[in-house]
């Protein structure tokens, strides 16, 4: 206890940031002196266990990923900007969750999310691909009818709609 | 017309749209996924589990609609450099939700009165 104190010591004196209050290097002298900051010094350690804190946590975001395998599934469902956008969602939520839960409940949250989201984006899908299909058998019975020009409009308008999205 | 028919879907409103159209005005101007979600949680019960997908399907259907628009922000680092896609109520919005929800708003009155 006591040789870890005058390490402590002698590590702040070292830096600077506290004075030595006894001249004398006795071992008994030093264990009874108490550690005295000068001026900022305290403010000083504060801030640097602050940097440090924040320069960790900068490393572990760097390092910190979401199940990247899980990622193509939503890409093959989904529109490159919806798809994008969902993707920053969740690794938002997944990296809050990383500094609350720990890495492998986040992972387990975001394959849950991923696979849960996977039968309503499939439904979607095959709900888009339906209408745009029906839309072109009701254009050739159009045409078969002889009304070309609302089958153009039909089309027009449909097309319009896939742009805008 | 034609919009409709092209749309091949009705202007009503599920259940769940009408959540999401909830969470959407609830979130107000930060009215992106991740808000979105967290009122649509708080909306339904704990037991009920609420995928982003769904969300997101939802949202897109409404847009078709014309009930939400949306637009994209700037990409931040938290989100692995990707943008957020923010989300707003449009007036036909309102105006459906209004509608979808006003015989409910009496069912739930008329409970009420019976009930005392």
């Amino acid at each position: 206890m006591a040789n870890k104190k005058r390490r402590k010591k002698r590590a702040f004196q070292a830096t600077g940031w506290v004075e030595s209050q006894a001249s004398q290097t006795s071992t008994d002298d030093i264990k009874l002196e108490p550690i005295v900051f000068v001026g900022s010094a305290e403010q000083r350690l504060l801030d640097f266990q602050e940097i440090h804190r924040r320069a960790l946590l900068a490393r572990m975001l760097r390092q910190i990923r979401p199940p990247a395998n899980l990622e193509f599934i939503l890409h093959l469902l989904m529109s490159r900007a919806d798809c994008e956008a969902l993707i920053g969602d969740l690794e938002e939520q997944y990296r809050i969750l990383v500094e609350r839960l720990g890495k492998t409940k986040a992972d387990l949250w975001y394959t849950k999310q991923v696979s849960t989201s996977i039968w309503p984006l499939l439904r979607d899908s095959v709900r888009r691909l339906t209408n745009s299909t029906v839309i072109n058998v009701l254009c050739l019975v159009l045409r078969f009818w002889g009304l070309g020009g609302l089958a153009e409009e039909l089309k027009q308008i449909s097309g319009a709609k896939q742009k805008q999205k | 017309m034609w919009g409709k028919v092209v749309g091949l879907m009705s202007d009503s409103l599920g259940e769940f749209e009408v959540l999401v159209l909830t969470a959407v005005i609830a979130a107000g101007k930060d009215a992106y996924g991740v808000s979105i979600h967290r009122e649509v949680e708080g909306l339904v019960s704990s037991k009920r589990n609420v995928s982003a997908g769904a969300i997101y399907t939802t949202l897109g259907r409404l847009e078709d609609k014309g009930f939400v628009e949306s637009w994209f922000g700037d990409a931040t680092p938290e989100r692995g450099g990707r943008a957020k896609k923010f989300y707003g109520i449009t007036a036909a919005g309102s105006r459906s939700l209004t509608t979808a929800l006003e015989p409910m708003g009496r069912a739930l009155q008329v409970i009420r009165q019976g009930t005392k």
